[in-house]
């Protein structure tokens, strides 16, 4: 880390923390926070916002722009929308798309529709919008869906061009309509991980796929899941159909323990945790190392 | 009173209109038609107007030996009338009892008067038994000096011709009265046969049995026929009757009126005391005054037409429910229709029509037990010089005017009030139909970007232009009178406003009208265009906006009293988006607003309900499913529960709210409020927080310095608001205005923070530099200073030069 630290240029360096990010932020709030308060204490203003970042409760009611600048903002809000809506989940409702879109509204009042389809998509496997989602199942594809955003269009972009590929001599006569979509695979085979040994026609193969994401997770800024995890997924299974593959993403829990902010999914309902921790503290111990490794890692060049 | 021959006349106040004809009659008959002799003077005290009274009665004198005379009733007054026809239901059986009963003995009937005095009739009709039984005699000589009922004939029968009585008279007896012949109370069962009378102009049978009209051919002057109170059962035998003037068939049998098509000269018709039903083949004669159908069996009036010269038309106790076609009678002036069964003056529009109508009866009439009878009569016919029998006075026809005149009015009123519900139905209507269009609209975009990245809104506005179209605004509302007013709906408010003239307050007027002079604008209704497609309505205690234009009704000044007493608001057809922006207007304008509806508003999320939370307070909240999405969602109401806890919400869809819902609310959202309060910094929470929080919490923000916990511990006991501070709602306009600011901060945050990061940056590189040269400088410098220090005496030297070379220029200065 120390070495990597003298190894980039300033400039560098404040780009990989979004340092600037902050530091913008905070004087643009500042501003907005003086035209009310004219009295305000810069220092005062500033170590509030700076605990409150580490803490990482200041991304409730913000702009969709601000929530998506960092993956810190990004986890800070899953987090959030854990905490406010725990309850919900716990009481057994399910929801649709809109509502839940309309919940996200309420902590974030320009937060974009089409995030929340695409989330619906990784549990639904299909373009029923009406369906109703429980709230866990909702909580880890939408984590998935906002964390890793960059990256999984790059899978998909990978995954398109590796289903429009010519395909290993075996599978050359695969249906031509099996390249149009993944969304209509998906309807065909309703069962998420495809563990059949026998290839189904849909899906790519999943170690081609494999070795396409050690590639793009190589070059790319983004943030992405790491590489054990991606090999853990892909390597049970012969072939992935790209929904398949999300929806192993969303559902695998070291997945989730990268990100770092929201308990394994047995331990999601449990509200003594909360409880004991009202304060953010525990938790942003785990949060911060994850935003500094996974920061590093990506942007090695 | 007046005595013929012994005969004793009574001018009793018996009143019968049934006999009024009699007068008619006699009216008709002039002087010159029949040279009658006129022996006994007459004195009417007529109080008819008819023109024709200038006649006295010569019928009735038809001659000295006329047996039972006829009785001539002047109207006394209407009284009479009911009273007489209450109690002789059939007064025509008056006569005719005391005409069989008639012996030779004096006959004597009491009559009541109007004045309630008895006046006695004496009636002198003496018949000789013998007489009455003609078949068994082939001659009989009917001849009664003092009292006769009839003329001297003789009775014989044909040979020729067996059953039917010839009648005869003696030469002198015809040379006496050439031209009338009596033969009254005979006894008669069929026409005689009469010889030798080609030159009778009146005949009279009345009285008789006769119950066919026969062998009258040969009477072709006949002017005048009687055969009233016979057993007649057509009308027949009358076609060679050219002449004939007079033709008096009452109290037969007929049933319907016929076989009068050649009798063109008639006029004066009798038909009264029949079993006819319809009113037929009349309209041939054109010069037909006098028509009596009384006491006949008709329901409805109709065929009149033709008869332009008819004066008189009696239709008393009949079963008329209708009257038409009297409008088409050019010299109608006396009309009788009393006892019927006319119920509403509709039945009887067409009199409105008869300028020449001056009586009119219609008592005995549902018609006629209406309070406002006689108003409604004269405002119809204001030419009726009489009514029921009574002269109509000014004063009556002044109250009738001003009734015509309340009713008048009453009526342009309701119009305008109907006017006004069509007007409002197509407001509404249009109001929906725009908005089906916009939803469409909004719907066809939702769905084109879908596949796409959508706009966190999908609700989009696109409202039609309604620039172009006038508002109206359409109100009633109760008076300033106060709530025992309320529900009078006849007390309105009518306020129109044109949007274009919206600068104008002068425009917005709002016009209350009076509850007892209600005078609406009319030409303000007339402007009224058809495509208005929004309406507020003040209805009770419920103010009712259709359509997004009728927003601007909460911006005019609807008075004190009136904006106090609304209670309840109601929004159809009007996007939430442009609710949300007037929702605070309501706060001001109307404060005692409790209960909120909304149908079809497009209320599609929780943000919206935060814009509700603006109001002063809120008991019933009714979002109807139709046209508001968020009534899919399973969690709307534990959400606006916990969001509008501070109105402490009674009723929410017209659903008691119980305390579980609360508890349940607070249980799924509490949360949300909880980490707001206790894990945001405080300046944030005051940046949330609204205008009108902040300055409540400014005392807070001064002392920002204290320690967080005790700040938060002084917030707990308002956390319910302030909690819900971050739960706001601006509309899309608002949402773009805070993201304009919020990039120009932005901008200038980044271009602030650039120039600090490139100035600490280049002084970093300028100590990394001076870090990386400073060793070899400072070599450098040793080694001159060891240089130049090497020699001692040159060095002093060159430092003494250097002394004196200072203290010289310190001098030169």
């Amino acid at each position: 880390m120390s070495t990597d630290r003298f190894s980039l240029s300033a400039d560098e360096y404040l780009a990989k923390h979004h340092v600037l990010t902050y530091l913008e932020d905070a004087i643009g709030q500042l501003l907005e926070h003086k035209e009310d308060n004219p009295k305000v204490n810069p220092a005062k203003f500033f170590n509030d916002y700076f605990t409150s970042i580490y803490h990482g409760n200041h991304t409730l009611f913000r702009e969709y722009a601000f929530i998506k600048s960092t993956p810190h903002n990004r986890a800070s809000f899953i987090r959030v929308f854990w905490k406010c809506y725990r309850h919900i989940g716990k009481n057994g409702d399910l929801l649709n798309v809109k509502e839940y879109h309309s919940l996200l509204c309420l902590l974030c009042p320009n937060f974009p529709f089409d995030l929340i389809q695409k989330t619906a998509r990784i549990i639904l496997m299909d373009d029923a919008m009406d369906c109703l989602m429980s709230f866990s199942d909702f909580l880890y594809a939408f984590q998935l869906q906002l964390y890793y955003e960059e990256f999984l269009e790059d899978c998909n972009k990978l995954y398109e061009k590796l289903t429009q590929a010519p395909r290993s001599p075996r599978e050359t006569v695969v249906v031509p309509s099996s390249s149009t979509s993944p969304r209509q695979q998906k309807k065909q085979q309703p069962l998420p991980p495809p563990v059949d040994p026998i290839p189904p026609p849909e899906g790519i193969d999943s170690q081609q796929f494999l070795e396409a994401l050690t590639q793009l997770s190589d070059v790319t800024k983004n943030s992405h899941p790491k590489l054990s995890c991606l090999r853990e997924i892909l390597q049970n299974t012969n072939r992935v159909s790209f929904y398949g593959f999300l929806m192993a993403l969303a559902k695998n829990d070291s997945v989730n323990s990268g990100i770092g902010v929201l308990p394994a999914k047995a331990s999601i309902m449990d509200d003594t945790e909360q409880d004991h921790a009202p304060m953010p503290t525990p938790r942003s111990k785990s949060a911060k190392p994850i935003l500094e490794g996974r920061s590093t890692r990506s942007n090695m060049r | 009173m007046l005595s013929i021959n012994g005969q004793l006349f009574i001018m009793c106040g018996l009143q019968n209109p049934d006999f009024r004809l009699t007068r008619d009659q006699s009216a008709a008959f002039r002087p010159n038609e029949v040279p009658g002799r006129r022996s006994g003077e007459h004195t009417p005290e007529r109080h008819s107007a008819s023109p024709h009274f200038n006649i006295p009665d010569q019928i009735q004198r038809s001659g000295p030996g006329n047996g039972s005379r006829r009785q001539i009733h002047y109207p006394s007054t209407a009284y009479a009338t009911q009273l007489t026809d209450l109690t002789h239901p059939d007064s025509q059986d008056v006569h005719s009892d005391s005409d069989e009963n008639s012996a030779l003995t004096q006959h004597t009937r009491h009559i009541q008067s109007a004045g309630g005095s008895n006046v006695r009739q004496h009636k002198s009709s003496t018949h000789l038994p013998g007489i009455e039984e003609p078949p068994t005699c082939t001659i009989v000589i009917t001849n009664h000096p003092n009292a006769k009922p009839g003329d001297r004939v003789i009775f014989a029968e044909s040979p020729s011709v067996p059953g039917i009585p010839i009648v005869y008279r003696t030469p002198e007896e015809r040379g006496a009265n050439p031209d009338r012949l009596n033969l009254d109370r005979r006894r008669l069962t069929v026409c005689p046969i009469l010889e030798g009378e080609e030159h009778l102009r009146l005949l009279n049978f009345q009285h008789n049995m006769i119950t066919k009209i026969q062998h009258l051919n040969n009477l072709r002057r006949l002017i005048f026929l009687d055969l009233y109170d016979n057993q007649i059962e057509e009308i027949s035998g009358l076609t060679s009757l050219k002449s004939l003037r007079v033709l008096m068939l009452g109290k037969n049998r007929i049933k319907t009126i016929e076989n009068l098509e050649t009798l063109i000269k008639l006029d004066v018709l009798d038909l009264h005391g029949n079993q006819i039903s319809r009113i037929e083949s009349l309209c041939h004669l054109g010069e037909l005054r006098v028509l009596n159908l009384a006491g006949n069996m008709i329901s409805h009036v109709d065929n009149l037409s033709g008869m332009d010269s008819l004066a008189e038309l009696n239709l008393r106790r009949n079963r008329i429910v209708s009257v038409v076609d009297v409008d088409n009678l050019p010299n109608l002036q006396r009309l009788f229709l009393s006892f019927n069964q006319i119920s509403s003056f509709d039945d009887i529009q067409c009199l409105s029509d008869t300028v020449s109508l001056s009586e009119l009866s219609l008592d005995g009439n549902p018609l006629s037990q209406e309070q406002y009878y006689k108003q409604t009569v004269l405002r119809f016919m204001n030419q009726l010089r009489q009514l029921d029998m009574k002269r109509i006075t000014e004063e009556e026809r002044r109250i009738a005017n001003v009734m015509a005149r309340k009713e008048d009015e009453r009526k342009k009123e309701s119009n305008k009030i109907a006017l006004m519900k069509e007007k409002r139905r197509i407001a509404i209507s249009n109001a929906a139909r725009q908005w089906e269009v916009t939803q469409g609209t909004a719907m066809a975009k939702t769905i084109r970007l879908q596949p796409g990245p959508l706009t966190s809104h999908t609700n989009l506005t696109t409202y039609a232009s309604n620039n172009s179209m006038a508002s109206v605004d359409v109100e009633e509302s109760r008076p300033d009178t106060g709530s025992s007013q309320r529900g009078s709906r006849s007390n309105s408010v009518v306020d129109l406003i044109d949007p274009r003239d919206k600068s104008q307050t002068s425009s917005q007027t709002v016009i209350y009208s009076d509850p007892k002079s209600k005078s609406m604008k009319p030409d303000l209704l007339a402007n009224m265009p058809d495509d208005v497609c929004h309406l507020a309505e003040l209805e009770g205690d419920t103010l009712h906006l259709y359509g997004p234009g009728s927003l601007e009704a909460l911006d005019k000044n609807w008075g004190i009293q009136a904006a106090s007493a609304v209670s309840a608001v109601s929004f159809k057809f009007i996007n939430f988006n442009e609710i949300a922006k007037h929702l605070h207007k309501i706060r001001s304008r109307f404060p005692n607003v409790s209960t909120i509806l909304f149908g079809a508003a497009n209320i599609s999320c929780f943000q919206h309900i935060n814009a509700l939370s603006v109001l002063r307070r809120l008991d019933n909240l009714t979002i109807s499913s139709e046209g508001n999405p968020i009534t899919m969602f399973t969690l709307w109401k534990p959400y606006t529960l916990f969001r509008l806890a501070h109105f402490s919400l009674r009723k929410i869809n017209d659903v008691d709210v119980t305390a579980a819902d609360i508890v349940q609310a607070e249980k799924l959202f509490g949360s949300l409020s909880h980490i707001t309060t206790s894990q945001l910094p405080q300046s944030r929470l005051l940046t949330l927080l609204g205008e009108s929080k902040r300055k409540q919490y400014q005392v807070l923000s001064d002392q920002e310095l204290r320690a967080r916990k005790q700040l938060a511990s002084d917030l707990k006991t308002s956390s319910e608001s302030v909690g819900r501070a971050g739960l706001q709602y601006s509309c899309e306009e608002a949402l773009a205005d805070i993201e304009q600011e919020r990039r120009q901060r932005h901008l200038f945050a980044k271009s602030y923070i650039k120039e600090l990061t490139s100035e600490a940056i280049l002084v970093d590189h300028k100590l990394s530099a001076l870090q990386q040269i400073w060793p070899r400088l400072f070599i450098e410098m040793i080694q001159n200073a060891v240089l130049e220090m090497s020699n001692n005496d040159k060095y002093l030297r060159k430092c003494l030069q250097e002394l004196e070379s200072n203290s010289k220029a310190t001098k030169e200065n």
